[in-house]
Formats: C-alpha cells, structure tokens, sequence
C-alpha cells in the first residue's frame, strides 16, 4: 500500500515557556492510500490540530509532515494554498459551503480554481450529486437545504477533484442520527469505489465504529492505532 | 480566465448579500461624484462668467494705451488714431471686432447731485460685438453714428444723480492743458448691466463730443480688441509690438490678463479649488469606502479562511476583494457621473443664483451661471474616484488575504 502522508515527530505547541500547551506531542503517524480513518479522542486531545496539520491549515512547531511525498512544513502560504487545492478535500463540522453559491458553484468551485473549463466542470458536478444524492438540487443555495444535504454537498466538492485524501472534521456533529448514518456510508462507499483516503476526527462512537483504522489521541499523542477486520 | 470568471462572479454576488449597505455605499460614492462634477461645472461657469464679463465691460481681450496711462488714466497720456499699417492689422481676419475710445475721470453733475466717473468716448458701431454697451440699453436709444449727441448713464448713476431721460447733466473733466473743459449733455439712454459697479462708474458719449469736448483733436485713449480665437492673442500681440518697433512707435500694449489680474487670479484659482474640492470629497468617500469594505471583510473572516482551505491563493483573495471595490465604485461613480451630467444639461440655459449673486458680482460675475459639461474634467473626476477607490480598497483586501484559514475556519456562523 502506498504512503499518502507520513509524519515524523510532529509536534504543534502553543504558548511559551510555563504556559505552553502540547497540542500534539511528537507524533509518528502514517496514512496509507485507501485508509478509512477515525481520529478520536477528548477534546483537546489534538484531533482537530493533527488533521489541520495534515492539511496544512496550521504550522508545525517541529517535525516533518508529507503528504504525496511533499513537505507540507516546508511550504509557504501559496505552496500550501495549491496543496491543499490539488492533493486535500476538506469537510468541516459547520457544512462551510460559500453561502452566495448554488450547490453546482459549490462544487465547481474547486475545479473552477483548478482551471477546468465549464463544460466539464458541469459534466463531473453532475455526476457528483447523482453519487451523493442530491440529483435536482444542483440550482439550491446552501440556505434552501437542510444541515445532511449542506454536508452531502460539502463531502461532494471534496471529492469531486479526486484528492489523495479527505480530511473531515467532526463530520456529523451538527446531523441528526439519520443524516449522520447516510453520510456515513456514502463516505464508505466512496473509500471502496474509488479507494479515496478518509480521515475523520470525531467524539461521535457511531463514527469510530464506521472505520477500518481506528486512531486515539489523548494529550497530543496517540495512543492507540488499530484497525479492524 | 476561468478564475477570472470566479473571482467576478463571486465578486458580484458578495456586493448584494448586504444590499442595503451596498445601496447606501452606491449612494454615498454616486452622490459625493455628482456634487464633485456638478460643483465643478458650476465653479468654471462662474469663473468663464467672470471672464466674460469682465472681457466684455470695456477690456476687451487686449488694449492698447500711452505708456504711462495705466499708472495715471490722464488725458495727457493719450496715442494717435492707428495708422494704416496698424489698422490694416487690426481690420486682418484674426480679430473679431476693435475700436478706439477716448476714457478720462470725469465728474457728472447733475441739477440735484454730482458724481465721479470715467467718461468713455465711443465709436458706436464699433462696440458690437467687443463691449456690452450697445446691447445694455433699456431706456432711451443708443448712439447712432460716431457724432451723436447725449449721454448714456448707468441705471444706478442716473438714481444717485436723480435724473433721467432727456435731462441735462454737466460734464467735467480734465483738458490736456490742465484746464477744466465741460459740456452739457442730454440723457440719451440708460443702461443697465449686471455689475451695478459698472453702472456707477461709466457713462458713455460718442468720440467726436468726446474729442471736441477735450480738444485733442482725433486722438484717442485706447484701442481696444477682441480676437476670434483666444489662443492667437500672444501672436497677435507680438506682431503689433514688431510693427510698432519698426515704426519706433512707444506704446503700452497689455493683454487682458495683465489689465485684469484679479480675473486671471481666479480663474487660476478655481482650477485649484476644483482640484481640492476633488480631493476633499474622495477623502469623505473614501471613509465610506474603507468602511464599508472593511465591515464586508471582518463579517467574512471565516469565509475567507475557508476560500485559502479550498486551495484559494491569498493574492485571489486580495484580487477578489479589489474586484468587489472596482463593482462597489463603478456603479457609484457611474450613476454619480450620469445624474451629474444630467444636472448640469438641466441647468445649461442658465442657473439664477438669487440671492447668491450679491456675492458672486462682487467679483464681477453674472447672476445667472451657465454651466457646460466638461468632458475631459467630468472624466478626470469620475476615473480618479474610481481609481483612488480601488487603491483605497487594498488595504480592506490586504487584511481579508491575510487571514489564517486555521484562526477563521472553525469559528461558528
């Protein structure tokens, strides 16, 4: 299996001297191509700072992180930028879709960025919605759906460029138990038909028991990686 | 072009989230450009109405006198009738209209009051078209031919005088000798001008009673000119002096803008003012710019943390945000630019100023403005709010490109 991303003692500290917080402490971790992450742990474990770390949305303290063999600690902010928009898709707790953009802008608007002309764009949009379900609701702003649809569109741009890897943090958390269940397996079933990499940060149990590879963290380090059958 | 395209269209879409602040925005630009070009426009109609009328009292857009006669306006100090060289000049196709005066202080007496003044000796023809007095005469008739007898008064002299049309008055002045010469002279018109100073201070009669009456046989006080096309006047005046040289003639010969400093003062000066005024109003509307722009951006933090999380670059960010502003000031300064022009054609065939017009003929301008649209200064205003607009937004889009995605993007909504 091919590495994805690979961290080397990695180590994220906020604060100086008495007052300084480990948010993650030297941590060594790699991800392999295909893995279908859970990253839980209590709050302030350094879930959420690992997988901004990951996507090069925070700088390390120390340590090395790479993701597609590319030192991601050793970009600047365009370098990062183009990354993040080439090789990372990000689903975040809040949906974050652009709010004065349909469901199609949404999800074009990576491709768009990635300078793919229209009449493509609007091809793979498609059949992205058809694979989230949400066929006929490409025209809908972020405001006309509900929380599962804003996040089934969110997962939606984060694949639709095929990134090496998606990075989803605390996914569900604003879902009601339904919505979380299907955007819990649409997630899945994107890792198996497309072999796309997943790596959620999550308290959510339903979640952790979702995944393959099932990470814990607690003070910054982890401990505990396991994967199941 | 695809980003571009992007950045245009989210541009646009984020000027009409908060419509109401980017209506009041549109409005405050548009008004500020409105009152830029419409007070523009009224200062250079005020300025060329002070030109005119300054050029059409008496001045003419050039003079020629005896050295000396500027300093001390005397009947000694007075030039013979143009020769033929010199009339041919002055009859070439460069000068519009010309004419000789005899112009001495004199004072007026009337039966029941005296006055002084400057009594101007005319040649009645030809003051058409160069001075205002065959054209301001109200009551009574103007002269007829270079020997016409009477007397023309200003309307306010002719009341302080307590006369009026047909009455006799006594004229006195000055004799090349030093003596006192006078003549009685019937009221033969009167007119009436804007400047009210210029009713106090000219009464006109006709060459020859003036000649006569001075005995200074055909000589004359002045010539005075008005060209066809300003621009010429340095070259025509060049040309007079290199025949007078020739001739050893010594004469004193002014342009109007030395024999009216004043008015060239204030023409320079509204140039200025209107450059000030400018710059004084894009600094108001640049507040409200600035303002506005930075609230957009502030309101958006986590929006634009989310933009650089998707793979946007911060200089997008920055070209989006300056996007925004060139929308936000374009359809300010154009609507601003339209209602302006539409103010000025809607007062082209004249502005009363009422009551404002005391202070306006002070120095000598008309009461009522004739302003013009000026393209070329109309331009320069619109596209130096716009541009200025556009510069003052980068610090508003510097600060949007310069947010963390990791500080913004899980803040809440």
């Amino acid at each position: 299996m091919s590495v994805i991303v690979s961290c080397e003692s990695l180590s994220k500290t906020y604060g100086a001297d008495e007052l300084q917080v480990h948010a993650v402490d030297a941590v060594n971790l790699q991800i392999n191509k295909g893995d279908f992450i859970s990253l839980s742990g209590p709050s302030g474990s350094g879930k959420t700072t690992l997988l901004n770390l990951i996507g090069g949305l925070d700088t390390a303290t120390s340590g090395k992180i790479t993701v597609d063999d590319k030192r991601v600690d050793k970009m600047n902010k365009s370098e990062l930028a183009d990354m993040r928009l080439n090789h990372i898709g990000f689903v975040f707790q809040a949906y974050n879709l652009i709010p004065v953009l349909s469901a199609y802008e949404n999800i074009e608007f990576i491709m768009q960025l990635q300078g793919i002309p229209a009449e493509n764009r609007r091809a793979k949009a498609d059949a992205i919605l058809e694979e989230v379900g949400l066929s006929g609701m490409g025209e809908r702003r972020p405001s006309q759906m509900s929380g599962g649809q804003q996040q089934r569109v969110a997962v939606a741009r984060a694949i639709v460029s095929r990134p090496s890897i998606v990075l989803a943090d605390e996914p569900t958390a604003n879902l009601d138990s339904h919505s979380s269940n299907d955007l819990l397996e649409l997630m899945k079933q994107l890792n198996k038909e497309h072999n796309t990499t997943f790596v959620i940060a999550t308290h959510d149990q339903q979640v952790i028991d979702f995944t393959q590879r099932r990470i814990h963290m607690l003070d910054g380090k982890i401990d505990m990686d396991e994967k199941t059958l | 072009m695809e980003k571009l395209k992007l950045f245009i269209s989210l541009s646009w879409r984020n000027l009409w989230r908060n419509y109401r602040r980017t209506l009041i925005t549109f409005s405050s630009i548009g008004v500020g450009v409105w009152a830029m070009i419409v007070l523009a426009s009224l200062m250079e109609a005020w300025a060329m109405s002070t030109f005119n009328a300054s050029i059409n009292t008496l001045t003419g857009h050039a003079q020629i006198h005896a050295e000396k006669y500027l300093q001390d306006p005397n009947i000694e100090y007075r030039i013979d009738m143009p020769d033929e060289r010199q009339t041919d000049l002055l009859n070439s196709d460069t000068i519009k209209a010309w004419s000789v005066r005899v112009r001495v202080p004199a004072i007026v007496q009337s039966e029941r009051d005296n006055a002084p003044l400057m009594l101007v000796g005319i040649n009645p023809q030809a003051e058409n078209n160069l001075s205002f007095i065959p054209n301001s005469i109200t009551k009574g008739a103007y002269f007829n031919d270079v020997k016409s007898p009477g007397i023309l008064l200003g309307k306010k002299l002719a009341k302080r005088l307590r006369t009026d049309l047909n009455k006799r008055v006594v004229i006195l002045s000055q004799g090349p000798n030093g003596d006192i010469k006078e003549r009685g002279f019937r009221v033969n018109g009167i007119y009436e001008v804007e400047q009210e100073d210029t009713e106090s201070l000219y009464a006109f009669i006709s060459i020859k009673n003036a000649q006569s009456m001075l005995k200074i046989d055909s000589d004359i006080s002045e010539i005075s000119f008005v060209l066809h096309d300003l621009n010429e006047l340095d070259n025509f005046l060049a040309r007079y002096k290199e025949l007078n040289k020739l001739k050893n003639i010594k004469q004193d010969i002014k342009s109007w803008a030395e024999l009216e400093p004043l008015t060239l003062a204030l023409l320079d000066m509204t140039s200025g003012t209107i450059a000030l005024l400018t710059v004084i109003m894009f600094i108001l509307i640049a507040f409200g710019l600035v303002n506005t722009l930075l609230m957009a951006v502030y309101e958006r933090t986590r929006e634009f943390g989310l933009l650089q999380a998707l793979g946007m670059k911060p200089t997008y960010i920055l070209y989006m945000i300056l996007i925004e502003s060139t929308f936000l000031m374009g359809i300010g300064v154009i609507v601003g630019t339209l209602l302006s022009l539409s103010t000025i054609v809607y007062f082209s065939n004249g502005l009363d100023l009422g009551a404002l017009a005391e202070g306006s003929t002070m120095f000598g301008a008309g009461r009522i403005m004739y302003p013009e649209i000026n393209w070329i200064q109309s331009s320069i205003i619109a596209i130096f709010v716009w541009v200025m607009g556009i510069i003052t937004s980068l610090y508003p889009a510097w600060r949007a490109s310069r947010e963390v995605p990791v500080e913004t993007i899980n803040k809440a909504y």
